[in-house]
């Protein structure tokens, strides 16, 4: 049982192999992302998630979200969008504890913040009643005059794939201005 | 006659080839200004937005700038240095409107003027078609004062940043053959007009006030062509007249402001500023201006600056449910982070209309709260009041959040659809329900980076219940409460104030 855990583990971590694709947005921040990844319109997207997930909350929230670019990996529906922004060192935890309060009642419901690269990371994650799952996650460089919004929307059976990405979208993005 | 042929080689290679450059030239001087022009990035974005920041102090114009700063399209921004020394730093403000003509376009910029140290900020509104507006733009917005402006055919208005309407000038072919302003007029005229358009008519302007017309002149002979009675101004509160354009291209002006009395424009089809968002504005203001009201509202907010770890909150209750007015004082009592329990009596020990508290961590209203005031309907004290009572606390109740943002204060409009809403999808499906509000709410933040997560959970509110509901909202520090409203000037959504007549 052992082998077969450490042999899906090691084909999982192959299966989103990293740097093979630079994404740059908006001329402010690079990505690395899986070979893999797709790159799909909005209508496409839209299509795609109507037809996977078949939760209007999903197709909702994408059809009313600005995003810069949309990406597919498998079932894995990735948006991103850059933004200049003004915001202080407190813009995180402000943030993160407004939407703790928000989802109080949701036992799913999880949130971090994390310093990484040093950039400011904001991430939460929750599931929907259906098992499919959002990671959001809010990223700003070190200076706070950059921001990368951006979630990954999946399958709960899917869950250890999203968290690679998620693990290597984050370490591996780079704001010009830092 | 023998004539004189020319060379085969002319006729078939150098004749197609002096045609196929001509239609090549030809094509591409004609799609030169079809598209928008490419910016070069300079520092105008951080120029604009940092001006935009520094105007947040005042309630009005906090929201003015926050939408502004979320909704200007900041790719498109860069600066102009114009002859007379001055500098312009310009941004396009998308908009979604679309006109009968689908030659036409309206194409919105937020202008900073520069001179001398000093700042003016405006918004232009281009109206014209698509390659017109594109090839004149600069020139129509440095050189506004001058009677020709290149080749231009079109209109241009001017609104001060926070979208006062000004004035506005049409344009044929280059040359300014109108203009058209706000103007005063002393009562005797509104009477002469009146008596003209509509015989039986006998609105008068009572005394201190002041009517005023949108007049149109002509460039050339300075006579007026038209003029347009809009409404009757009686305080010196903040009024706004806000432009804007029919499917017709047709201009008009409303009023928007907090006080005055808006006219009967006999000219004018009704505007929607009529509608629920303002039925419930009045009655909030004097309902958060009562005494007992503003000391628990504050008493509330101080020991919240004491201790942010729980809730504090209190119940709004009322002496006598016949006088809407005369609350006593409850006490102030705590709940825990993410909870505050309120109470119900209908009875001698007060009329219970609602409940004020705090949110600590800043989330704004939220459907909890707001169908809490549903249970007491199942109270026997009130039921057995009677359907007077009933519609009594129905009309008056009123669920307050106090959060470091602002105040917001949440009423039901519509009591069918909400009391639908509450059995069929809320009661017992809460988490489903939530799930909905709450990725609304995420959206937003999303597409509004700037925006507070209690500005996020008004909105997603407001998505939700749409017109079933009231929110209104108070900045920190503020007492004047606005109603909110979902904005659609854009793709994406915004929270703004309504324009309350």
């Amino acid at each position: 049982m052992k082998t077969i855990k450490i042999f899906v583990v090691l084909m999982l971590s192959a299966f989103v192999s990293f740097s093979q694709k630079v994404l740059n947005l908006q001329d402010k921040v690079t990505m690395e992302l899986p070979s893999m990844a797709k790159p799909i319109t909005k209508t496409d997207a839209l299509s795609h998630v109507n037809k996977t997930f078949n939760n209007k909350i999903i197709s909702n929230s994408l059809s009313g979200t600005k995003s810069d670019e949309l990406y597919l990996i498998d079932n894995i529906l990735i948006s991103l969008r850059t933004q200049d922004i003004q915001a202080n060192s407190n813009y995180l935890t402000e943030r993160k504890n407004g939407i703790d309060a928000m989802y109080k009642s949701d036992a799913t419901y999880k949130s971090y913040i994390q310093k990484i690269n040093n950039n400011n990371v904001l991430v939460i994650n929750y599931r929907l009643t259906d098992g499919n799952e959002y990671y959001r996650f809010y990223v700003i460089n070190a200076v706070f005059s950059k921001s990368v919004f951006g979630f990954i929307v999946f399958n709960n059976s899917d869950l250890n794939k999203a968290n690679d990405i998620l693990k290597e979208l984050l370490n591996r993005l780079k704001f010009k201005e830092q | 006659m023998n004539r004189l042929k020319p060379p085969k080689w002319i006729i078939y290679i150098v004749i197609p080839t002096l045609i196929l450059l001509t239609v090549v030239i030809y094509s591409c001087k004609k799609d030169q200004h079809l598209t928008e022009p490419i910016f070069k990035p300079d520092n105008a974005t951080e120029k604009m937005q940092q001006w935009l920041i520094s105007q947040k102090a005042d309630s009005l114009a906090s929201y003015a700038a926050k939408n502004l700063l979320n909704n200007a399209d900041w790719k498109t921004a860069y600066t102009v240095s114009a002859d007379s020394g001055k500098v312009y730093e310009i941004v396009a403000i998308p908009t979604v409107v679309t006109f009968n003509d689908p030659n036409k376009i309206e194409q919105r910029y937020l202008v900073l003027m520069e001179q001398n140290g000093a700042i003016i900020a405006n918004i232009f509104d281009l109206f014209g078609t698509k390659d017109n507006i594109f090839t004149y733009r600069d020139e129509a917005i440095t050189n506004f004062g001058n009677k020709n402006i290149g080749k231009f055919t079109g209109e241009i208005t001017l609104s001060t940043w926070n979208n006062s309407f000004r004035r506005s000038k049409v344009y044929d072919n280059g040359n300014n053959t109108r203009f058209t302003r706000l103007e005063t007029r002393p009562q005797s005229f509104k009477e002469k007009l009146q008596s003209v358009k509509n015989p039986q008519s006998t609105l008068k302007t009572p005394n201190g006030c002041q009517d005023w017309y949108l007049v149109t002149y002509s460039f050339d002979t300075g006579e007026i062509v038209d003029i347009q009675y809009l409404y009757t101004t009686c305080t010196a509160e903040a009024c706004q007249s806000i432009g804007s354009r029919s499917k017709f291209g047709v201009l008009s002006v409303r009023l928007s402001c907090d006080g005055g009395t808006p006219g009967n424009p006999t000219n004018q089809p009704p505007t929607p500023t009529q509608s629920v968002p303002c039925s419930g504005k009045d009655s909030v203001n004097k309902q958060n201006l009562n005494p007992v009201i503003n000391y628990l509202n504050n008493l509330i907010w101080s020991k919240r600056l004491a201790d942010n770890s729980v809730e504090y909150g209190a119940n709004l209750k009322l002496a006598d449910w016949t006088n809407s007015t005369s609350y006593i004082n409850t006490p102030i009592t705590s709940g825990t982070l993410g909870t505050w329990q309120p109470g119900f009596t209908w009875d001698a020990s007060g009329y219970t209309i609602g409940f004020t508290h705090d949110h600590p961590q800043n989330n704004g209203p939220n459907p909890d709260d707001t169908f809490i005031i549903f249970e007491p309907l199942f109270n026997t004290n009130l039921r057995n009041a009677g359907d007077d009572a009933k519609d009594f606390y129905k009309s008056h109740v009123t669920v307050t959040s106090i959060t470091a943002v602002g105040t917001y204060v949440v009423n039901i409009v519509d009591w069918g659809i909400m009391t639908d809403i509450y059995n069929n999808r809320w009661n017992g499906k809460e988490s489903s329900f939530d799930a909905q509000w709450n990725n609304f709410a995420l959206d937003f933040l999303n597409n509004n980076q700037q925006a507070s997560v209690a500005d996020a959970g008004a909105y997603a509110m407001l998505k939700l219940f749409g017109n079933s509901i009231n929110v209104f909202y108070a900045e920190q520090g503020f007492s004047t409460f606005h109603p909110l409203s979902i904005g659609g000037q854009t793709e994406f959504d915004t929270l703004e104030y309504y324009n309350c007549p």
